[in-house]
């Protein structure tokens, strides 16, 4: 069988952590691979560089078995790569055929509407019966799992440009399970035997049933490619290893699990009484928030951010927030690291109504010490950082706060992995402070850290681990 | 379609029947006509806001541009038609260029737009420092014409909203207007340049402008540098009414045009109750406000922690 | 030889800030005023007089354009009038009675600015479509309060703005340290690292705790009372408040913001740039008149250099808009 993708040896660089080291692949013609491994593993970099969003920094890349030069997005196109995207890419105010001619030009002249719409509908109802999507509603109206179907079913609809390498990034984050099953069903059984698939998702379950092949990665690596009619699931989690490897783990003792009923040093606690459906947070507690992403645990730590409007719980406020879409929640770009790190604590470096130059000066230098931030003044720009450092920078700008919340919103996004232990060991000292933290993770491996852990789905809360309960499988099983 | 124009039928019977009660005889063919050959340049000058706004643009110089279109009319075109069509043109080109720098640079187009109208104002007062002028003959006539039956004012302004239907809503560029105002990545990912859409978009925002101050040359036979002065804000908030938004994607074509409408007709029911000339303008103001909270409490935006 | 490249050096970095050029960019005009004019140090302490007018409007214009995109305050020319009428009106030709005129004036411009924030609040609209719409109401009532008639300021008021020390103008020396004192607050109280962390990520703002809705409430508030302290000192100098005599300054009140090198986009003020291309922008007016040009080619000059530097702008250091 002829393959129509080939990787070799690629090694990609982000500054200086390795995010793809020497990975070789070859995908042939109708062949479903699945990729799984945990966040970091470098999935979405080798998803990235297949789709040509960024170049490698070193290796081949073959399209039919020829170097392709000045590879990119449009070549890719060109090439019938087409991605389903996370984060999804419709236009909300144009209607589901309009938007379907935004990647078709070439369905056009008179009533070309009625045909997108035959061509919409007969790929929708091949792979998802019973969608309830009209082909004339503004994309904007559709719920999302509408949405994602339709995302979906885009990439395989075929006009004239070749569709041949069809990626799936978490396809079924927002299906409901019926749904989810219709996908991996086409998929294995009526999908147009020439078009190969990558497809990748957390749930190792879907990934083996419908895939011929499975790529398990970790660190950047390639650790094993199996056939997934005969993989043996234990042996692949084995292989995707905790996904924080190489480093020493950081000694923690998780916070003897308390019965809440006699504890009274609550930060967080429901409004209502609600216990089941709602979260309650310890003075020194690190409480994790875990499930698919975006699910409501973002929500929620914008609800206990907003205390004084809290519908739900009554907060020891005010929280202080640790962003992980840095440059969008957190980084304030025009200014130096000394006054990013600052903006919480101007109360306490004033004299009289203006703020002291030395003694903020001094409070930054003392955070750059403790938290080790690699740069030759602290007056520089604070883009003049790497991510990782910017975000130790937010740490400090939050620890020096007086809150007694520290909410994170997924802190470690994008950090490698020296900054990420740093990190964990600068929560650890902060907890032995006193301080509370609500943790929302995406990182499986950032659970070992939480002394208890809510699972949500579809926005609530719908279970609570803690203890020796808080593993990987018990937050899967709960998730789906 | 009927249901998304809600609002701005609504705003414009809001306005007609007072007046058809206060003055029956308005409600005739010469009535109409009168009543409505201010609309037209207004309504033209919301259509051109209506294709910034369309991308998530907002042109603050339109008021500005439609009187230094009505100076160079009475000024330059009436002398030399050759001349002034290319002083026109250029006008468009210079459009275009605002829009590729715009896009290109990721300026805010507020304050551009707000430099350029200094600029236009400028031309403007040193063309025809006094307002005065002699509009060309075809101009003025093109706006007097007795068309049986319905009053031209009205098939025109039908005419207008059938033809900005078809780019915005029926062609392929349309499409793309409102996609890079919904959502710009999905058309780039999809390998459209939203490079060409600016300065296209543009090009229109310039031209839809010159119509207007044509128009409004023709219907006033003056050129007044500051003639126009209020239309931005009316053209804004012609858009509104009609349905559009300021972020980008939601416009509708018959919906600016009544919306343009209602603001003309605004100002004469104004006079029409016999609200002295001193308090108009605030009264405008007034009501625009007025309607600016009307369409965003129907539009239900949700919570908002930071504005 | 090491000393003449270490000033060298020192030049070129001190022509690398954007705040100095308009202090060049004055000096050039004022030399070419020196050329073509006899009497050019005169015209120097009468461009002092108006400039201080800029910078005082200048800076709080700056104050809301520095809260981020989209901000801008359009209703400043008819807040000038409005405040400024009320001030002369209350004042009333007594010279006793300036201070509670000038009180006057100010609350007129703190309401005003004021009404600006809660409409933009209210109505959830771009900030200068709101300002503009609010310009309308406030220029209808002074309209209709003032009949457009001109109202004389008391004796002492237009002596004491047109007092000159040591050849400044008083006027010139209150604005600087007007300047002064919003430079100081600017970079270094609470109020004013609030206004630029808004600026630069409003988000990343209310996030870091805080409060964005009071900190604009207040700046557009302010903004109102520089425009009306202006107002007040405008009617003094000019003999007497008109409904047209702030007419000219929403132009400049951009102009010099930006050509003083703040970020139009909001999050990077620059106080001294203000003085600098106020100084430079009525040095050009002057000269223009010298030379028999009149308005309209100076709202084309404005008009032009305003693009020309948002054009050239290195103001990509981050990205301004939602894209």
């Amino acid at each position: 069988m002829k393959n129509i993708i080939e990787l070799k040896d690629i090694d990609r660089f982000f500054m200086q952590s390795q995010a793809l080291d020497k990975v070789s692949l070859k995908i042939d013609e109708g062949e479903i691979i699945g990729i799984v491994g945990h966040n970091g593993a470098g999935k979405s970099t080798l998803v990235n560089i297949i789709t040509g969003t960024y170049p490698q920094t070193s290796g081949e890349l073959l399209i039919d078995g020829e170097t392709c030069a000045n590879y990119d997005v449009f070549e890719a196109n060109k090439k019938g790569i087409r991605t389903v995207f996370q984060e999804l890419s419709l236009c909300p105010n144009l209607s589901v055929v309009e938007n379907l001619r935004v990647f078709h030009p070439t369905i056009s002249g008179v009533r070309w509407r009625a045909r997108a719409a035959a061509l919409a509908l007969g790929v929708l109802d091949s792979i998802f019966p019973g969608h309830g999507i009209s082909p004339f509603a503004n994309v904007g109206d559709l719920t999302l799992g509408q949405r994602q179907t339709f995302e979906i079913a885009k990439a395989f609809i075929v006009t004239d440009a070749p569709s041949r390498l069809i990626i799936l990034d978490e396809p079924t984050s927002a299906l409901d399970p019926k749904m989810a099953r219709h996908l991996t069903d086409y998929l294995k059984l009526s999908k147009d035997p020439k078009i190969s698939c990558i497809y990748i998702s957390h749930i190792l379950d879907e990934v083996l049933t419908c895939t011929d092949r499975v790529v398990v990665m970790k660190n950047g690596r390639i650790v094993s490619i199996l056939p997934s009619s005969s993989a043996d699931k234990q042996q692949i989690l084995e292989q995707m290893g905790s996904s924080k490897v190489g480093a020493k783990k950081l000694s923690y003792s998780r916070v003897p699990a308390k019965d809440d009923s006699t504890s009274s040093d609550f930060v967080v606690k429901p409004r209502h009484g609600d216990e089941a459906a709602c979260v309650t947070v310890l003075r020194g507690e690190v409480v994790g928030l875990a499930g698919l992403a975006g699910h409501g645990q973002t929500s929620l730590l914008m609800e206990l951010y907003d205390y004084k409007h809290s519908k739900n719980y009554i907060i020891e406020g005010p929280a202080t927030f640790i962003a992980g879409d840095r440059t969008n929640d957190g980084i304030f770009p025009v200014w130096s690291i000394v006054k990013n790190m600052t903006t919480q604590t101007w109360d306490k470096i004033r004299a009289f109504l203006l703020i002291n130059p030395q003694q903020e000066k001094q409070v930054a230098e003392k955070w750059q010490g403790i938290i080790n931030i690699k740069t030759e003044s602290v007056e520089n720009n604070i883009l003049s950082l790497s991510g990782g450092n910017q975000q130790k920078i937010l740490f400090a700008r939050c620890l020096e706060s007086s809150s007694a919340l520290v909410l994170m919103d997924d802190p470690t996004r994008g950090v490698d992995v020296e900054t990420k232990d740093e990190i964990y060991r600068i929560i650890i000292e902060a907890k032995a402070k006193n301080r509370s933290f609500v943790w929302y993770t995406t990182e499986m491996g950032e659970i070992e850290y939480c002394d208890s852990v809510y699972v949500f789905k579809a926005g609530k809360v719908v279970a609570k681990l803690t203890g020796d309960k808080i593993t990987e499988e018990e937050i899967l099983r709960s998730s789906f | 379609m009927l249901k998304k124009n809600i609002l701005p039928w609504c705003s414009i019977l809001l306005v007609l029947i007072p007046i058809a009660i206060l003055r029956p005889r308005v409600m005739s063919y010469a009535g109409l006509q009168l009543l409505l050959n201010m609309a037209m340049p207004l309504t033209l000058a919301t259509i051109a806001q209506m294709f910034a706004m369309a991308i998530g643009e907002t042109d603050f110089s339109i008021g500005n541009l439609v009187g230094l279109v009505t100076c160079i009319a009475g000024v330059i075109l009436s002398k030399n038609e050759f001349l002034g069509t290319v002083a026109l043109l250029s006008l468009v080109l210079i459009y275009m260029f605002v829009g590729a720098m715009i896009y290109l640079k990721k300026l805010p187009s507020i304050i551009v737009t707000i430099g350029l109208s200094f600029v236009w104002t400028g031309i403007a007062t040193t063309l025809q420092p006094a307002p005065g002028g002699n509009i060309p003959a075809f101009i003025v006539n093109m706006f007097e014409w007795k068309t049986p039956f319905v009053p031209f004012p009205i098939i025109f302004m039908s005419a207008l909203a059938l033809i900005v239907y078809l780019i915005v809503f029926r062609s392929n560029f349309g499409i793309l207007i409102r996609g890079v105002g919904g959502n710009p990545k999905a058309i780039l990912q999809a390998g459209h340049s939203c490079f060409k859409v600016y300065v296209f978009v543009f090009g229109l925002v310039g031209l839809f402008s010159i119509l207007s101050g044509l128009a409004l040359a023709g219907v006033t036979t003056s050129a007044d540098a500051n003639m126009a002065r209020n239309y931005t804000l009316f053209s804004v908030a012609g858009v509104v009414i009609g349905g559009g938004s300021f972020s980008g994607g939601k416009v509708s074509s018959l919906g600016a045009v009544l919306g343009a409408c209602t603001m003309t007709l605004v100002g004469t029911l104004l006079t029409f109750m016999k609200i002295r000339p001193d308090w108009q303008i605030g009264a405008q103001g007034f009501i625009i406000l007025v309607v600016l909270l009307i369409s965003r409490l129907l539009k239900n935006s949700g919570k908002i922690n930071y504005v | 030889m090491y000393e003449q490249t270490s000033i060298m050096g020192g030049l070129l970095s001190l022509l690398k800030q954007k705040k100095v050029w308009p202090y060049i960019a004055a000096v050039v005009v004022y030399v070419a005023i020196e050329r073509v004019s006899s009497a050019a140090t005169a015209t120097l302490a009468a461009s002092m007089s108006f400039a201080s007018f800029f910078i005082l409007v200048g800076i709080g214009q700056m104050l809301v354009i520095t809260t981020g995109p989209g901000n801008i305050d359009l209703s400043i020319p008819y807040t000038i009038a409005l405040s400024g009428l009320i001030a002369m009106k209350t004042m009333n030709e007594v010279d006793s009675n300036i201070f509670i005129g000038l009180l006057a004036g100010i609350a007129a411009g703190a309401v005003i600015g004021a009404m600006n924030y809660l409409l933009i609040r209210l109505i959830l609209m771009p900030p200068m479509i709101a300002t503009l719409a609010s310009s309308f109401i406030v220029r209808t009532l002074s309209i209709v309060w003032f009949r457009g008639l001109q109202i004389k300021p008391p004796r002492a008021l237009s002596a004491l703005v047109n007092v000159k020390i040591a050849g400044f103008p008083l006027i010139f020396i209150f604005a600087i340290l007007v300047a002064v004192i919003m430079a100081a607050i600017l970079s270094r109280s609470r109020y004013g690292r609030s206004i630029h962390a808004i600026g630069q990520n409003i988000k990343a703002a209310w996030l870091s705790n805080i409060n964005v809705m009071r900190v604009k409430f207040l700046t557009y508030m302010l903004c109102g009372v520089f425009a009306a302290v202006t107002g007040v000192l405008l009617a003094g100098f000019i003999g007497g408040a008109t409904l047209d005599m702030g007419d000219e300054y929403m132009m400049y009140s951009i102009a010099v913001v930006v050509l003083g090198g703040s970020s139009i986009a909001g999050g990077d003020s620059n106080v001294s740039g203000i003085v600098g291309a106020s100084l430079f922008l009525y040095l050009v007016v002057n000269f223009l008149n010298i030379m028999g040009l009149g308005i309209s080619l100076r709202n084309i000059i404005t008009g032009l250099i305003i693009i020309a530097i948002i054009f050239a702008g290195g103001d990509s250091v981050f990205i301004s808009k939602k894209r």
